[in-house]
């Protein structure tokens, strides 16, 4: 269901950081799965939790550049509109 | 009987913070919103007896990512209107969610976990060197940001 959200919001806005949130979201869902799967289905809890921690290293990393990217674009007063970003010109 | 309430509690909130994500006007409501999904997240964690997993949950992304999500998004000006069609949203939500469910691969959680035989942490000490490279790059990551920051904008202490 919250990849389902997830999928939505990507497909559906043109804002940048919105779309980065519904990546972020997407992560939290492979999250809860990942959780379920080491608590109900019994399996080896180290490789689990490994799994848990590249995914929050990833989406932690993606924040952290989100807002980078975020803050220099406003300060160049740059569109975040998607569509948009193909007429910029370095 | 309680477990169930604050499981299906724990979930509406995730589910819904999660829709508000994506239907909120400000790009700061979005922010908030994403944070009660983050903690939702932790309280099925918690929920599925995974207590350090959701404290892990809370501390680095309700009490880090989030915080520094807000303070850089509320210091701009965000009230540019976000641009969408909340009507193609929620029927791409409804599209993706009645075709999971004619498939049948709609999957609800158990009960409880009671059988589980090993603490979440108890395997820690062999990856020691593994979740310090991750903090490093974690941490390459922030300042990278910061760097880029500080070369293309002024920044008033």
């Amino acid at each position: 269901m919250l990849l389902a959200i997830a999928l939505a919001g990507i497909a559906s806005h043109r804002n940048l950081i919105i779309i980065l949130l519904g990546v972020e979201l997407a992560f939290v869902a492979s999250t809860i799965l990942l959780v379920y799967g080491i608590a109900g289905l019994n399996s080896d809890p180290s490789q689990g939790f490994i799994a848990i921690l590249s995914v929050w290293t990833v989406a932690s990393v993606e924040i952290i550049s989100l807002i980078a990217v975020y803050v220099y674009m406003k300060s160049r007063g740059m569109p975040l509109d998607v569509s948009k970003l193909s007429r910029m010109k370095w | 009987m309680i477990g169930e309430i604050l499981f299906v509690l724990a979930s509406l909130i995730t589910i819904c913070a999660a829709a508000a994500i994506f239907l909120s006007r400000r790009v700061i409501h979005s922010i908030i919103a994403v944070t009660f999904a983050f903690a939702g997240s932790a309280a099925l964690f918690a929920y599925m007896n995974q207590v350090m997993l959701a404290l892990l949950q809370l501390f680095i992304f309700v009490g880090g990512l989030s915080t520094y999500l807000m303070v850089a998004v509320a210091s701009e000006d965000s009230s540019m209107p976000l641009g969408v069609s909340r009507f193609v949203f929620i029927l791409i939500v409804a599209g993706i969610g009645l075709s999971v469910i004619l498939l049948g691969n709609a999957a609800t959680p158990q009960a409880s976990y009671a059988t589980q035989t090993q603490p979440p942490g108890a395997s820690l000490p062999a990856y020691y060197s593994l979740i310090f490279a991750m903090v490093a790059l974690l941490f390459s990551g922030v300042l990278g940001s910061v760097l880029i920051i500080k070369r293309f904008v002024r920044l008033v202490v």
